[in-house]
């Protein structure tokens, strides 16, 4: 069995004799230990990354790119463990004490987390947080620490004002801004970003991931940032690793990864994200689901999704070779992988989606819908969630709805599914006025349910973890006149066994739970479906699965649809018509195509530069 | 904050007032008859009867009756007790002085054992430290006061003879000596209590990102332990602070029974038993009195440990 072409050769590790400022991974592994038994979450992670350079961690959820970027420093989950070898500027870093950690971390390696509503003490204020991580001399001197305050917040673009502020009074990009700069406070020489820009609104991310980049090159400082989206580690690494099931799949100059990428996980996670220039006639999907490390331990992690596997894939764990330029990938079929097919995108906006004829009255008719809410914090009650919302849906019409945190989408969409009451204004489904749901009948309040159906975000909470999803399809089938209750037809249409009627959510991947949602949404043949950001929980591989199947069931079945998201590629792919909103009113609507390609308003022009 | 002392106060004047009304009709109900007790060893002829009757305005109807109560405890004259005639002000509130020092004493012990015990067993959850802990804690609270207060005073009255352990001393330095032993046993309960909730807390925040974060920049270990965990454990702490200082009032009859305390949960036996209405009215408003100043003052506290819930009232 001949796996390796010539000229590849197997990675040697690298010797640099000069270590300063280095930081250099080899054979890194993390393992739970559970009643004495190790079960690998991580194996055989390596790289070096040097002074002033920033390396992506790529993965999907499960993949370990942010244990492997804990376990740097030494702040694993006390159940979790690490093996190998980490080393910066010639010091090995686990076996260094929780002491030496601890003056490591933050001045030589420091760390920013994912979620900036939670990294930062909740009851300090800004000035505290940036001061508790100078040096006492600063700190002794109140003059000299107020400066230095002001000066470390102007590096992230924030006022000296904001120094004064607490934590929850803050936005979620400043309080990443804050969180940087407490990061950076003691000057360290490289820097772990764990997902920074995940929590935050799109526009935001573009102006946190600018503001990293800046960090990084103005300070020298080397950077590693852990995501889940390429695209976004193609706009600011130098090289990308990408990690699937606790494995490197591929390591090597991002511009190479992007423009040749070698490994078939590597191109289909390209592939997965959808473009935002033009529509999709069909959406690459990953069949499937990420396995866990301890279940592909003895062969190629990806092989059972991949279209190019053959039986040695299976039996052995393919080895990581150099293809050349510090380029390389884990995998024995690449070279076949990479003559056959070609990675230019497909269909230059040949595809349209068109509203299906479907006759009939106007499914929705939104009109001047008012919503003030009570009793928030200060800064969202001061402006109304509504102002004057007007829309209509045709009949057989997929329509997107596109805005910020805040920009009052989902207030939109409560409304119309009777979950929150308007102040103000009107709102028809199917020719039942259902401004008010409380003044509607039972029996009406049915009728309407029939007419209008909801998909949640969040699949892990939508769902009654109590009931078995032959029991919660079977429940939605109930509200349907007919009576007939056909849970297998349903699965069927959602592309699920039928056996998993037998099943609970908790024993489903979030994919499968969000199918069910759909099929539970669909059971009742419903005028309308509301989607509420369907994807924004799920990873990309699943993400196009799901787009793929809603786009599938709303063309059969000839009904309507109102899709919610922040997404503007996600809503090219979906929707013929779009609406912008913006501080509770709706800014710019028409044609989904023109609106991307040719945006009037300043806030969907924002929107679409942050996107570019 | 200001208006929320307001309502405060208002729905504590309401409350007092349903608890006096509440005791005062127990007592109304109950079986026995007030008179013999008032009678004591004199003979019991129609006459005395009569002058005990009118003394003590039995006759009136029972709205009356409390009403001139009422009108007395809005003056702070609750009467003077059946048994011994002395003023129930004078009697109730020395007692109850005793009892919330003791109070406070076990208390004061209990948690300065039990919260950085919950934090360290929190930060070493699942390891022997902690498994230690929280054995104690079960074994603390299973313990039964009395019998730990027997041992005590075994130990330091008898056997080493350091401390008193008859009574509650005169004052200052002295009651604090006397009241070391009484509040040693009635905290070691308390404490395992204070303890559970510190731990429980405490796990909770410590898997929170702040922490993580504030460990990712090498903050100190104190920083980290008393700035991050220890502040944002503290409403829960608070509360059940709270909790624990109103279960001690209560909870200190027996400790008070061992220890031979003049206390105020000794006397609620005897004046329930003796029938004193007056005293057991007294005792029963000012308990509440305590109830409702220790919930103002963990709202006080929880409000100036975090920020938000300043604002939360402001509106």
């Amino acid at each position: 069995m001949t796996v390796q072409d010539a000229g590849v050769a197997v990675v040697a590790p690298v010797t640099v004799p000069d270590s300063a400022g280095v930081l250099r991974v080899d054979e890194l592994g993390v393992s739970r230990v559970r009643h004495g038994v190790r079960e690998p979450i991580v194996s055989g992670v390596g790289f070096e990354l040097r002074p002033g350079e920033t390396i992506g961690i790529v993965g999907e959820s499960g993949s370990g790119k942010s244990l492997t970027a804990k376990s740097l420093i030494g702040l694993l989950p006390s159940n979790l463990q690490a093996s190998g070898h980490v080393s910066f500027g010639g010091e090995s870093l686990l076996d260094a004490g929780e002491a030496r950690m601890r003056s490591i971390r933050g001045s030589v390696v420091s760390m920013v987390l994912q979620d900036p509503f939670t990294m930062l003490h909740p009851l300090h204020r800004v000035g505290q947080t940036i001061a508790e991580s100078l040096p006492k001399t600063v700190r002794r001197d109140r003059a000299r620490l107020r400066s230095e305050i002001t000066l470390r917040l102007a590096e992230v673009g924030l006022d000296a004002d904001v120094a004064r502020l607490r934590t929850f009074e803050l936005s979620g990009g400043m309080r990443q801004r804050v969180g940087i700069a407490a990061a950076l406070a003691k000057d360290p020489a490289m820097l772990i970003a764990d997902e920074p820009t995940t929590a935050l609104d799109a526009s935001v991310q573009r102006e946190v991931l600018d503001l990293l980049a800046e960090l990084q090159r103005a300070r020298g400082m080397s950077l590693l940032l852990i995501t889940h989206d390429l695209h976004v580690a193609f706009g600011v690494c130098d090289r990308i690793m990408v990690l699937y099931a606790g494995t490197m799949m591929e390591l090597g100059p991002a511009e190479q990864l992007r423009s040749d990428p070698r490994h078939p996980y590597t191109r289909a996670l390209i592939r997965a994200t959808p473009p935002i220039t033009h529509v999709l006639e069909r959406f690459d999907s990953i069949e499937g689901q990420v396995p866990a490390l301890s279940d592909v331990a003895e062969q190629c992690a990806f092989a059972a999704r991949c279209a190019f596997a053959v039986e040695a894939c299976r039996t052995a764990r393919s080895p990581l070779v150099s293809v050349g330029d510090g380029h390389s990938v884990a995998c024995i079929r690449q070279e076949l992988v990479r003559s056959s097919l070609d990675m230019a995108p497909e269909g230059s906006g040949s595809f349209s989606l068109t509203p299906i004829e479907t006759g009939g009255q106007v499914v929705a008719r939104v009109a001047g819908l008012t919503k003030t809410f009570r009793g928030g914090s200060r800064a969202t009650s001061a402006r109304p969630a509504l102002a004057r919302v007007d829309f209509v849906i045709e009949p057989g019409e997929s329509v997107g709805l596109v805005g910020g945190t805040g920009s009052g989408k989902s207030t939109i969409a409560r409304c119309m599914m009777g979950l929150t009451t308007p102040d103000g204004g009107t709102i028809e489904i199917d020719g039942v006025d259902v401004s008010d749901f409380a003044r509607l009948t039972a029996a009406c309040r049915r009728e309407v349910y029939r007419s209008v159906q909801m998909v949640f975000q969040d699949p892990y909470a939508s769902l009654n973890p109590a009931l078995t999803i032959g029991a919660t399809l079977a429940e939605a089938l109930g509200v349907r006149e007919s009576g007939d209750v056909d849970v297998e037809g349903l699965l069927e249409q959602v592309g699920l066994p039928a056996a998993y009627q037998n099943r609970r959510p908790q024993a489903l991947s979030g994919g499968e739970r969000q199918r069910v949602a759909i099929a539970r949404a669909l059971a009742v043949k419903p005028r309308l479906l509301i989607c509420d950001e369907p994807v924004a929980a799920l990873d990309v591989s699943v993400q196009a699965q799901i787009l793929e199947l809603l786009r599938e069931r709303q063309e059969a079945l000839g009904m309507s649809m109102l899709f919610i998201t922040h997404d503007l590629a996600v809503v090219r792919q979906m929707t013929s018509r779009l609406l912008v909103c913006h501080r509770g009113s709706i800014v710019e609507s028409g044609a989904t195509g023109a609106v991307l390609d040719e945006p009037q308003h300043p806030y969907t022009r924002a929107l679409r530069e942050a996107v570019a | 904050m200001g208006r929320a002392v307001l309502h405060r106060a208002v729905a504590a004047v309401i409350l007092f007032l349903v608890i006096s009304f509440l005791v005062f009709s127990l007592l109304a109900l109950a079986p026995g008859s007030l008179e013999t007790t008032l009678l004591g060893a004199r003979p019991a002829t129609p006459e005395l009867i009569a002058a005990i009757r009118a003394e003590y305005h039995l006759d009136d109807p029972f709205l009356v009756q409390y009403l001139r109560w009422l009108g007395g405890a809005v003056q702070l004259d609750f009467g003077r007790s059946i048994v011994s005639g002395a003023p129930v002000l004078a009697i109730v509130s020395e007692r109850l002085l005793v009892s919330v020092q003791l109070a406070v004493l076990a208390l004061v012990f209990a948690a300065v054992l039990a919260i950085p015990a919950g934090m360290m067993a929190a930060a070493a959850k699942g390891r022997a430290r902690d498994r230690m802990a929280t054995f104690t804690s079960v074994l603390a609270m299973s313990a039964p006061p009395f019998v730990v207060g027997t041992l005590l005073i075994y130990l330091f009255g008898v056997y080493w003879s350091v401390l008193p352990v008859y009574g509650a001393g005169t004052e200052g330095f002295d009651r604090f000596r006397h009241l070391i032993l009484p509040a040693v046993s009635l905290g070691l309960g308390l404490g395992a209590i204070i303890f559970r909730q510190t731990r429980a807390a405490a796990l909770d925040v410590l898997d929170q990102d702040f922490i993580t974060f504030a460990r990712a920049r090498g903050l100190s270990r104190t920083r980290v332990a008393v700035t991050y965990a220890l502040r944002n454990v503290a409403l829960p702490i608070v509360a059940s602070l709270g909790l624990v200082l109103i279960v001690a009032l209560p909870g200190a009859v027996l400790i008070e029974v061992v220890f031979s305390i003049p206390g105020f949960g000794s006397m609620m036996v005897e004046a329930v038993g003796a029938k004193d209405v007056p005293v057991v009215q007294g005792l029963a408003l000012f308990s509440a009195v305590y109830v409702v100043a220790v919930t103002i003052l963990v709202d006080m506290a929880s409000a100036a440990v975090d920020p938000r819930l300043r604002r939360a009232e402001a509106r």
